[in-house]
């Protein structure tokens, strides 16, 4: 590739600000590197992983329940589940169960990008391990051209360029 | 440094932010002009080089070398161009094609673009080129890549190439006669 920035520049009329690539940084590097290490929210108590040990003692002991506890557990499940099974059955009951489920409207747009950096960042690269990218050009659209109409047309910068590579 | 020290020392930890930013002066100037081809307006090409880089980083670890790196970097820039393209109609509650006219009729206002009305003319014509034509019809007339390199870098065969990027030429030209 011959002057690549200089002739792109020239043929394009795209410019760029003064000392621009001199002074090029990855501004957000930083950013992003705090940002995958709490992607899902999630933190822990300072310290934690450094003083993490397996309490092996507590492992080992098995939770005795005493039978009437679970009586108790069992009565009490018991009653949880007919007061809530008369509260679905209570249409007005409901509409005040519902009511209290406020529904939160998300910017699809910020989710969009959620789920791009967070959920799916990676989807694009399935295709970057591809070995070929497949273009939609059949053979049959290749038709005998005029070259030297085309080269008249872009005149100088056509004569630049080595058509046959 | 060789491409195969280089990516080593980019996959190791203890190398890895000096080999980064080693990979980010080599490679800069050309991701930067293969993007602002595709999103035309430099501040967004700084935010899509931007945000190429920090997928490169990212997900460096990934990269098996079955490609050259170049390749691979230049297939990220491209998705996240196009991504970023879409995204920003999708704020503008405009389709890709209206958002695209949007940017070129624009152009000519913009402080850094230079061109002139030819050049202005150029760019609504490969506005009207499919996707892949325009990539071909970019890397070919303003960068000038052999077509040896661009089949490597895009897996297409050179004669694939040469009738797209004949056909693209083919189409800006009557676009050009006709405008």
């Amino acid at each position: 590739m011959k002057n690549l920035n200089k002739n792109s520049n020239l043929k394009s009329g795209f410019k760029i600000p003064e000392n621009y690539f001199e002074n090029f940084r990855i501004q957000k590097l930083a950013k992003a590197k705090k940002a995958t290490q709490h992607e899902s929210g999630f933190s822990v108590p300072k310290g934690y992983f450094e003083n993490f040990e397996v309490n092996s003692k507590e492992q080992k002991e098995s939770k005795v329940i005493a039978l009437n506890s679970r009586k108790i557990v069992a009565i009490a499940a018991s009653i949880s589940l007919l007061f809530l099974s008369y509260l679905l059955m209570n249409k007005s009951n409901n509409e005040s169960i519902n009511s209290t489920y406020q529904t939160v409207e998300i910017d699809p747009v910020l989710l969009e990008d959620y789920i791009d950096f967070y959920i799916m960042p990676n989807a694009e690269l399935f295709e970057y391990t591809g070995s070929s990218i497949e273009f939609d050009i059949a053979e049959n659209d290749f038709k005998s051209l005029d070259d030297d109409a085309i080269l008249n047309y872009f005149e100088d910068d056509f004569n630049n360029l080595d058509l046959n590579d | 440094m060789q491409e195969k020290e280089l990516v080593r020392k980019l996959q190791d930890v203890k190398h890895k932010d000096n080999a980064f930013q080693h990979l980010v002066d080599l490679y800069k100037e050309r991701l930067y002009w293969h993007i602002r081809h595709i999103v035309k307006i430099h501040e967004d090409a700084d935010d899509v080089l931007q945000n190429t880089f920090i997928k490169v980083h990212k997900n460096i670890d990934r990269f098996k070398g079955e490609s050259k790196l170049y390749s691979w970097m230049y297939r990220i820039a491209t998705n996240e161009s196009i991504t970023f393209l879409n995204k920003k109609a999708k704020k503008q509650k405009l389709s890709s094609q209206e958002l695209q006219e949007h940017i070129i009729e624009n152009l000519a206002s913009d402080v850094y673009f230079e061109g002139n009305e030819i050049q202005l003319q150029l760019q609504k014509a490969i506005a009207t080129l499919p996707d892949k034509q325009q990539e071909v019809f970019n890397l070919k007339y303003f960068q000038e890549m052999k077509y040896a390199e661009m089949s490597e870098l895009l897996g297409t065969s050179v004669g694939a190439l040469k009738s797209s990027y004949h056909l693209a030429s083919k189409k800006i030209e009557k676009y050009l006669k006709s405008n």
